[in-house]
Parts: C-alpha cells; structure tokens; sequence
C-alpha cells in the first residue's frame, strides 16, 4: 500500500488529499483541509465515489461528481482546486 | 433578535449550544439569535474537514491541558484563549436580510459590528478574503458558518489578548498558508488588541461587543430554552463530547 499526499492551496483554503493506493487503485481517498463547502456532507460522499478507482481516472470522477450536483456551494473553491489537490498527491 | 448573555463553559459545550439553536431555529421553535462566549479552559476548535494529525499539535495541547474540538462549520483551526478571546454566534434565518442570500455578503452583515467595535477603538478595521477581519492589516478575527434549511449559523472568534504564542505553538499552520499570505511567520499575520495598543479585560469586550451587536441587530436579552439545553446535551454525547466525531479525520 503506497500512501499519497498532496496540498493545494485555493484561493480561501488549503485541500489536502491522501490516496491509498494498492496496485493503481485508489483503495481510500481522504480529503481535509480548511476550505469551506456547503452542504459540508459533499466531501464524505466525493470521498466515496472517488474509492476504488484507477488513479487515472480520479480527475475524471471530480469533474463527474461536480457536474451532476447542482445543490453545492464552495465559496473561492472551484472544482479546478480539487483536481490539482490530486494531481499534486499522485506526484508525491 | 434574541440575545443570550455570556456563557463560559468547555468547548464541546459551546458548540453543542451552537447547533442546537440552529435545530431549534430550523424547526421554528426559537427566534433568531445572537450570542457572545468565551471558552474555559482554553481550547481548539477545528474546521469540519480538517485532520487533527495535520492541523493541531496534540501533543502540546495534551500537555498544556487544551481540549479539541471540531465544529459543525468548515474553516480552519482556531484557539480560543480563556482570557484572551470571546466568541461570538449567529443563527439567523436567510430571509432575515438580502444581504444573507450570497455567502461573502453574508459573512460581511453578520461579523459587521466586529468591524464597528475595532472602529470605535481607533483602529483601522475591515475585511480581508471571504472570512477575515483585519485590524492595521492584521488578521484579528475569523469566521466560519454553515447553511441549512434555509437558517445560517455563523460563529467566530474576537481576539483582545489571546497569547500568540501558545496559538502559533498548538496549531500547525502550513507553510503554504502563511506563504500564501506573504508573510513567513504567524506574528505577521495575527494581532491583538492588547499588541495595537488597547487594554481591554473580558468584560469590556464582551460589553463592547454586545453594544455593537445591539445596534445592529436590535437584540432582546433572553435565555436558552429547555428545548434547546436538552438538545445541546444530546449533541455533546453524540458529537462535541465523543472521540469519534472530534478525530473522525
């Protein structure tokens, strides 16, 4: 099991993402940071459907995820810093 | 709008009353409130989605006997010196005003007589970024709200003598972050008031404050109701008390 982590800072926030990873699956993927989303419930469920995918594909579920829900609000967070977040794990 | 006097209690003790009046509030039961309190003894509070591990260093808070507690609200760490800082909330309905409909207006109306006390001490004062308040171009306040069935709740901290050094010794605040601000250190990014030259006990703050808050918003001085003490002390055993809830991350 390799452990990733990677920080992004967006404009009001730091997101940070840990994967997991065991043979390029995300096995868990956990994200904190001191960013702002309402409703906070999102990123329990984002965490869930990030899990168990290739690590490819992690950026593709975020854009996926954002676009089918229309009820969320991430004041100066934009989906772009969620994307970076990972891409900067899977350097690590 | 209701006004609950000062409260000194333990954190998860003030923040189970922080929810428990926006339950109460989305459920029609209690008015729209405003309250002032400080924490004993000093404690940390942390953003939703924060780590413990990352963000807070345990140790010193064990041996400095400084309990952690998470919030309800995203956003960053926070210590709340027990004599050094009061904390104000606001559960209020987002029909109360047009300002409340867009979340950096909203910060903005609800944090305002913190930004009027500052004025009336002198000091040059305003807001910085979403959530900050700034005295001479130092971050002196911050807040953090959460928004449900149509009801915000926002809560943040008002530092008059809060000891930075045991604050820049318990929070573990990114490089990145303070980089980010341009500053390489947390003393060139936090003030007091006692460092800008105002001498104010707790009592004088809390009066300050609870002037400015007044004015504003044209507070009843009341009480929390059974109703909501009864909630309170479920949401302590279940969230602000329990370990699962304060280290889920």
């Amino acid at each position: 099991m390799k452990h990733h982590v990677g920080e992004h800072k967006a404009r009001k926030g730091l997101i940070r993402v840990e994967i997991d990873e065991e043979n390029g699956i995300a096995e868990n993927v956990k994200i904190t940071g001191d960013f702002f989303i309402h409703p906070e419930e999102t990123i329990g469920e984002l965490e869930k459907e990030l899990k168990g995918h290739k690590l490819e594909e992690l950026e593709h579920v975020i854009d996926e995820f954002f676009a089918m829900r229309m009820d969320i609000e991430m004041p100066y967070v934009n989906v772009e810093d969620f994307k970076i977040a990972i891409k900067n794990a899977l350097k690590d | 709008m209701r006004f609950i006097p000062l409260i000194v209690a333990r954190p998860e003790v003030q923040m189970a009353i922080d929810e428990a009046i926006m339950r109460a509030r989305i459920e029609g039961k209690v008015p729209d409130t405003v309250r002032l309190y400080a924490f004993s003894p000093s404690s940390v509070t942390i953003g939703r989605f924060q780590s413990v591990r990352h963000d807070v260093d345990l140790d010193v808070a064990g041996k400095l006997g400084i309990p952690v507690v998470r919030r309800i609200t995203g956003g960053g760490s926070v210590f709340h010196d027990e004599f050094g800082e009061i904390t104000y909330s606001v559960v209020v309905g987002e029909d109360y005003h047009p300002a409340l409909r867009n979340v950096e207006e909203s910060y903005r109306y609800l944090a305002g007589p913190l930004v009027d006390a500052l004025k009336e001490l002198g000091l040059d004062a305003g807001f910085s970024g979403l959530n900050d308040i700034v005295a001479n171009g130092k971050k002196i306040s911050g807040s953090a709200q959460t928004r449900r069935k149509g009801v915000i709740l926002q809560h943040g901290t008002f530092m008059y003598a809060t000891r930075v050094d045991v604050l820049a010794k318990v929070l573990r605040i990114s490089k990145a972050k303070l980089s980010d601000k341009g500053v390489s250190n947390i003393w060139e990014r936090v003030t007091i008031l006692e460092r800008e030259g105002i001498k104010l006990n707790r009592w004088e703050t809390y009066e300050l404050l609870k002037d400015k808050f007044s004015a504003a918003f044209e507070l009843e001085e009341d009480q929390l109701t059974d109703y909501e003490l009864e909630l309170a002390e479920k949401l302590i055993e279940a969230r602000y008390g329990n370990p699962e809830w304060n280290e889920m991350r």
